[in-house]
């Protein structure tokens, strides 16, 4: 009788144990889509700014860049996703908008602080495109845990919920055509 | 007709100079094995000689140590004669073949990069011998590199059962060393290591224990790569940043390339790629009798070089980062 009391209490401990050792890697999984979702921020933060300046590079050129400027979503704390993704959308917009616009003004395409601010948009994005990757890799292996079984069962005592990814542009995913 | 079988003065010169040294090393090399024999064969017999005739059992005995003075004598003039031979071919033969792509600065072909660097290289195992060859330093698509092959050794001293002392030396390393100059500084490093053994999928146990992929710091989108190669970084972002879909493509054909074990560091301002193959570039193994022999050692040689350039081609894929 001692003996399965004993092995009764042994299972329980393990239980508790293996119970807290998947809260701690859901809350863990938690910090780290919080940490690479900041680092979206970052990066969208500079892409603005770059932005920005590189609206003011253009002025002068046409007046169509006062309306742009005014459509270029400023970031704010506490922003959600979806609304990360829509201001994200605008830039996109933003900048093909300004590529487009310097194809038909060969002294702005020649302007070393434009050429200079070009290559500064290059690496944002390329820097953006790596924060989307790390905060969907994060979110995925989040989201995992939250499936998973026997994971899920923790998940749902904790009242965790699945947290959304970071889209590609629809437009993007979209076949490119080719015009000549 | 003469002159497509007449061989240019130079060449002529070269493949006499190296073969001539080649089979003087193969005589010595020869030497050097019947010496070593005679070491324990000699005294041997000058025993068992002694009572019948002392003279020729001190004879024997004094043989034992011409035997053993052979042995050193003839093992260092060895080792100058092969460093001779690897100087010649890398002058001559190596040298030539590399300006035909690379603009180069210095070429050393007995040579290796510092010691102290490579012994806080994290890509490299710990070793505590090292030789090496082939050192270049140049420029190639206008990107500064260094470059040598390098053979590292972990030896230990241990004592067996029995009390006796022996030596136990595992190679570590075998291949090709090559670093790269970056057009900034990433701030911080990212490793991918490629694995001995192919990463085994999750098991049942992992995702009771909510383990999950533990064996990497980091997770990319593509599995195979995941499973090939281990990443460690100081910065996740800057991972995800230097590994984008179309390099984590080129890594697995440079690895391809490269036949071999393949470890890559960005950190700092440099780059270094190291390829544990178990090949030492630009060596002639066999002797250099003829203009044909020399033709083709050279297209060897060029076809060795085309994958070493192979290698930092595909690493200048990462254009944003030169």
């Amino acid at each position: 009788m001692g003996k399965i009391v004993v092995l009764f209490l042994f299972l329980v401990l393990l239980i508790i144990i293996w119970y807290i050792s998947v809260s701690n890697s859901i809350k863990v999984a938690a910090l780290k889509v919080d940490e690479s979702e900041s680092g979206i921020d970052v990066a969208l933060t500079k892409r603005y700014d770059v932005l920005t300046k590189m609206l003011d590079t253009v002025k002068g050129y046409q007046k169509y860049e006062q309306s742009v400027l005014s459509e270029l979503v400023e970031l704010r704390t506490g922003m959600s996703m979806a609304e990360k993704k829509a201001a994200n959308d605008t830039m996109d917009k933003v900048s093909r908008d300004i590529s487009v616009l310097a194809e038909g003004y060969p002294e702005l395409k020649a302007n070393t602080n434009f050429i200079e601010l070009q290559r500064a948009i290059v690496d944002v994005e390329e820097h953006l495109q790596a924060a989307r990757r790390l905060y969907n890799s994060n979110v995925n292996a989040y989201n995992a845990k939250l499936v998973v079984f026997p994971s899920s069962i923790v998940a749902k005592n904790m009242g965790a919920v699945k947290r959304e990814l970071f889209e590609a542009d629809e437009i993007k995913k979209q076949d490119v055509k080719m015009q000549f | 007709m003469s002159q497509d079988f007449e061989v240019s003065k130079s060449d002529r010169e070269i493949i006499s100079a190296i073969s001539g040294r080649q089979r003087l090393a193969r005589l010595t090399n020869f030497l050097v094995v019947i010496a070593y024999l005679g070491i324990p064969i000699c005294p041997v017999c000058g025993f068992i000689i002694w009572e019948r005739n002392p003279v020729m059992g001190m004879a024997f005995v004094a043989l034992t140590v011409v035997c053993v003075l052979m042995c050193v004598f003839l093992g260092k003039s060895t080792r100058k004669l092969e460093a001779k031979i690897k100087e010649l071919v890398g002058q001559y033969i190596v040298r030539d073949v590399l300006a035909e792509k690379i603009d180069i600065v210095e070429y050393s072909p007995n040579s290796y990069i510092n010691e102290k660097f490579l012994k806080g290289c994290p890509i490299l195992p710990k070793f505590n011998k090292i030789q090496g060859s082939d050192y270049i330093s140049g420029n190639y698509r206008d990107r500064k590199f260094t470059y040598c092959d390098l053979l590292l050794k972990w030896e230990t001293k241990e004592r067996s059962s029995n009390g006796h002392r022996r030596t136990r030396t595992i190679t570590q390393f075998l291949g090709q060393f090559m670093k790269m100059e970056l057009g900034k500084d990433i701030g911080g490093f990212v490793q991918i290591r490629e694995r001995k053994n192919p990463r085994k999928s999750n098991g049942f146990f992992a995702n009771i224990l909510g383990t999950g992929n533990s064996h990497s710091s980091i997770e990319t989108e593509n599995a195979e790569f995941n499973n090939q190669f281990e990443i460690k970084t100081s910065d996740d972002q800057l991972a995800f940043y230097i590994l984008t879909p179309q390099f984590m493509e080129s890594v697995m054909r440079l690895d391809e390339l490269a036949d071999g074990y393949t470890n890559i560091e960005f950190r700092g301002t440099s780059v270094i790629v190291t390829l544990n193959n178990g090949r030492d570039s630009f060596e002639v193994n066999k002797t250099l009798r003829s203009q044909r022999k020399l033709e083709k050692y050279q297209q060897r040689f060029r076809d060795e070089l085309g994958v070493i350039l192979g290698v930092f081609d595909e690493v200048l894929t990462k254009e944003n980062l030169f």
